[in-house]
């Protein structure tokens, strides 16, 4: 087994709600193509970031892996186990290996309950302590995770906490079960940009202390390279570019991957020429012929508008899928 | 005594209603609370037997007959305070069992969807189409006169609010990440329902005010037609009814004073549904 997560040909499609008279005009049922046949592997202990804009489907493909949404097509396998084609109950077995930590941190935790008594649940949900050694676990995790007291922060409710302090919170209830992989979706896009060096430090640790393995989904490419160990580029549905983190940002070689670092706001100087790409991301229920990215690209050949680009190899571990780097 | 009241978590929860929502609420609750205290103390409010003649019959309100006597000379006011138990007991039985079918039914037809979904609906949707009224009629007129039967008729009318109101919530809530949250650590579907139903409670709380508001009026209506209790017995609707045909000859305070109180409780759920609703700005219909 080379990899912990291992998924093919994944696909995603959204049907699209049919008025009356589309139905007695019979037209074809429409489909959003949120994730259109994507390939990834993720090592044991690697953290993989998944970037791109908003709807190229990256959220989608996590929930995928994580077993929140049911692929359309494709396998994903988990410790060599094929999930989609486990029954829910045992899916369930295998959940306390996988966890997620979702990018708001104000809607990710039940206002009703203590935050000490979220963290403790999956403990005593999965019978693998009672409720005084959840307890004591509990206060151990909040205490690992920066926040101090534990035994009073136990005995909040989360709007008593800020937008960092509930992250945190769910960060120690996501790991407080040692998971063996995490897909951590845009954690640190709602906090404030003076506490997420510490949150992703935080992550970080407990990478390396548990050795886990990670999807890192983010559209900000400044902080992939904080965290993430291999970065993967996704445009409409499908990986345009994967490769080493430093690699994929200091020699970009997809075009959307060169505007996506042209972006980043940088402070001093740049080596890279910058890349405008205009427009927004076209429709998912209509993609465009050939190349998808065709519509926006600035190298733009005749080529592009009528063949989906290969995948090419240019390096040891990086690729791209570009007619740009094709000999043929 | 009023200190102790002010350092508890309601009255904390009361003061931090914005105006007008606060006097509605206020309102509403002293009104509803001095008439459920009422019934409790019937047999010490009420100076003489509501169900017997105790004085001339037809004569206007006075001191010792604070709302003067009915047609065969019955005590109006002791009528009125003993009254109040039997619209407090329907009204509360009937929305015990309207709660325990349109609430569950609610969360289990909100989470799952699919068929049950389709199916809970259609037969939620048929049974509001009816006039609510005419269906609490048809249904007591079934079960025979009784206040349990007019409480079982009453709570059909309200169990598809509840549904639909519930249903509403969970499909809303459903889809919070704390919810998804607690499907990845492996909850089972009971924890995650409970958990919803725990974010849904405020809701459940307004339509419950907002419907037994309702009932109220229904429950007059019913014993008003003989549905409910039957004569002597003291109940709000039954007097409405045989003050009836005396209110043309001037004899006003035996239909009158059972009818203000029928409008003065179901003003004090009213209000108390609508502070609420406000509060949490839930837009509900009943």
């Amino acid at each position: 087994m080379k990899a912990l997560v291992i998924a093919k040909g994944l696909k995603k499609y959204f049907p699209v709600r049919r008025t009356i008279t589309d139905v007695m005009l019979m037209k074809g049922r429409l489909y959003v193509r949120a994730v259109d046949g994507v390939n990834l592997e993720i090592g044991f202990g690697e953290t993989l970031a998944l970037v791109g804009e908003s709807g190229s489907g990256k959220t989608t493909t996590g929930r995928m892996l994580i077993g929140l949404e049911k692929p359309t097509e494709g396998s994903i396998l988990f410790e060599g186990i094929e999930l989609t084609k486990l029954s829910k109950r045992a899916l369930k077995k295998i959940r306390p290996h996988m966890q997620m930590i979702f990018q708001d941190p104000y809607a990710s935790l039940d206002p009703r309950v203590k935050v000490g008594d979220q963290v403790a649940q999956p403990l005593i949900i999965n019978g693998l302590c009672n409720a005084d050694e959840a307890k004591e676990k509990v206060l151990e995790v909040l205490e690992r995770v920066g926040l101090t007291p534990p035994s009073e922060i136990y005995e909040r409710y989360p709007h008593q906490l800020s937008g960092g302090q509930r992250q945190r919170i769910v960060i120690a209830r996501a790991m407080i079960m040692r998971p063996k992989f995490v897909v951590a979706d845009e954690p640190v896009s709602m906090i404030d940009v003076s506490l997420r060096a510490s949150i992703l430090e935080l992550l970080k640790e407990f990478k390396r202390e548990y050795g886990l393995s990670m999807l890192f989904i983010t559209h900000d490419l400044a902080v992939a390279k904080l965290v993430a160990d291999r970065v993967t580029v996704m445009y409409l549905g499908k990986i345009v570019e994967e490769g080493a983190v430093g690699e994929v940002i200091h020699s970009p070689l997809h075009p959307y991957t060169k505007a996506l670092i042209s972006s980043v706001p940088t402070i001093g100087n740049r080596i890279l020429e910058k890349l405008k790409v205009v427009g927004e991301i076209p429709n998912p229920i209509n993609i465009p012929s050939g190349c998808r990215f065709h519509t926006r690209c600035p190298f733009v050949m005749n080529k592009c508008r009528s063949d989906e680009a290969p995948w090419i190899n240019v390096s040891k571990g990086h690729g791209v899928s570009c007619w740009l780097y094709s000999t043929k | 005594m009023m200190t102790l009241f002010l350092s508890t978590p309601i009255s904390a929860f009361i003061r931090s209603f914005p105006q007008p929502a606060k006097s509605m609420l206020i309102l509403g609750l002293v009104i509803v609370i001095s008439i459920v205290v009422m019934a409790i103390l019937a047999p010490y409010i009420a100076p003489h037997d509501p169900a017997s003649r105790v004085y001339i019959e037809l004569q206007p309100p006075s001191r010792n007959y604070l709302m003067g006597t009915n047609h065969v000379g019955m005590d109006v006011f002791s009528r009125v305070v003993w009254g109040s138990r039997v619209v407090l007991f329907v009204v509360a039985v009937s929305a015990a069992i309207s709660m325990a079918f349109g609430v569950p039914l609610g969360l289990i037809s909100g989470y799952y969807g699919g068929l049950v979904d389709r199916v809970l609906s259609i037969i939620m949707d048929s049974i509001y189409a009816f006039p609510s009224l005419i269906l609490a009629i048809a249904v007591a007129a079934v079960l025979g006169p009784s206040p349990l039967n007019a409480a079982i008729s009453i709570a059909v009318i309200y169990v598809p609010t509840y549904y639909r109101m519930v249903r509403g919530e969970t499909l809303k809530v459903k889809q919070m990440p704390f919810i998804e949250a607690l499907i990845v650590l492996g909850c089972s579907d009971a924890t995650i329902l409970k958990s919803i139903f725990r974010n849904i409670t405020q809701t459940v709380l307004v339509v419950f005010s907002l419907s037994v508001a309702d009932a109220i009026l229904t429950e007059a209506a019913l014993s008003f037609l003989g549905l409910s209790v039957t004569w002597p017995t003291p109940d709000w609707g039954l007097d409405l009814r045989s003050g009836q045909p005396h209110l043309l000859n001037g004899y006003w305070w035996i239909a009158m004073c059972p009818g203000l109180m029928i409008i003065a409780l179901s003003l004090g759920f009213a209000l108390i549904g609508e502070a609420l609703s406000d509060y949490f700005s839930i837009a509900a219909k009943v």
